[in-house]
């Protein structure tokens, strides 16, 4: 098999690996209900669908680490940090996009409240720089 | 007259009198008079930043070493005092989210998120990248030696078997 298409062929199988290994992680990680601030997660497959898609899911993964090693396909390194970036960019994104100014295409809000979520985003803009740009708190 | 204190937002989905909502914001001395659109608005992106925060929080406790996978690994490369400073951060960006949903009347996501959901998320985009796989849209496929094309699509048709095991099983129960 050529270089390409090994890098193709690889690029695909890794792309349904983490997805597998997400399905992994949501069915042992989540045995009940959770409940956030905003939102909660329900706890809604039971112990022997669980079990069974568990085993489904891990008998997948031995098939892709025999199309790897029949293909001597290539392993990829990522990094940790990079990942968490990822996520605070996305939190300073939101953030920024939460400021009243940048409402306004929905309507204007009472001053009282464009005062207070302006505060508050201020505070939240400033959290999130001091972890992506190191800038004081 | 269509107001009802203490439940106007709801009302106001279906209805859009200003002069209510007027009478409305007047008559409640809080923030909880918020127009539901920024209400919503702001609960919305409040809930990605809570889902954000907790996944960030999944990903350093998970990855405390080096994790090695079959395709991928994934290297620690967040040093002890980067990682502190994000939980202790990330704590205190919850206290926020908390205070402003108490101050704004934040209602938790309206249609419940389930586990059931979010794997069939996940399953589905294997499975539409095996399908994809399993119809030789792969680059390069036609480069492929007839024993190569053989071998893999012996392995793609049987993944893509599994993968339809587990919606049976999924929808079964």
């Amino acid at each position: 098999m050529g270089n390409g298409v090994r890098l193709f062929l690889g690029n695909d199988l890794r792309f349904i690996e983490r997805r597998l290994r997400r399905i992994i992680d949501t069915l042992e990680l989540n045995t009940n209900d959770q409940f956030f601030l905003l939102y909660s997660i329900k706890s809604d497959i039971g112990l022997e669908t669980k079990n069974r898609v568990l085993d489904s899911t891990k008998a997948m993964l031995n098939e892709i680490q025999q199309l790897k090693d029949e293909f001597e396909l290539e392993e990829d390194v990522e990094g940790l940090k990079r990942r968490i970036d990822v996520l605070l960019d996305e939190i300073w994104t939101t953030i920024a996009d939460t400021r009243p100014e940048k409402m306004l295409g929905y309507g204007k809000m009472s001053k009282r409240d464009e005062d207070s979520v302006s505060s508050y985003t201020l505070k939240l803009l400033s959290m999130a720089e001091y972890l992506l740009f190191n800038k004081p708190l | 007259m269509y107001l009802i204190l203490g439940n106007y937002p709801e009302q106001k989905r279906n209805h859009d009198c200003n002069d209510c909502y007027n009478l409305y914001l007047s008559a409640v001395p809080t923030n909880a008079a918020m127009h539901y659109v920024h209400r919503r608005l702001l609960s919305i992106r409040l809930r990605l930043i809570e889902k954000c925060l907790f996944e960030t929080k999944c990903l350093l406790e998970a990855t405390a070493n080096d994790r090695h996978f079959i395709l991928y690994s994934v290297k620690d490369n967040v040093d002890s005092d980067l990682r502190l400073r994000i939980f202790r951060v990330s704590s205190l960006m919850i206290e926020q989210i908390q205070e402003m949903k108490q101050e704004f009347n934040l209602q938790s996501e309206e249609e419940e998120n389930s586990i059931k959901k979010i794997v069939l998320g996940n399953l589905n985009e294997a499975w539409s990248s095996l399908k994809d796989m399993k119809e030789g849209k792969i680059r390069g496929h036609d480069q492929l030696s007839y024993q190569d094309k053989q071998l893999l699509n012996a392995h793609i048709i049987k993944l893509y078997s599994m993968i339809e095991s587990i919606y049976s099983d999924i929808h079964r129960f």
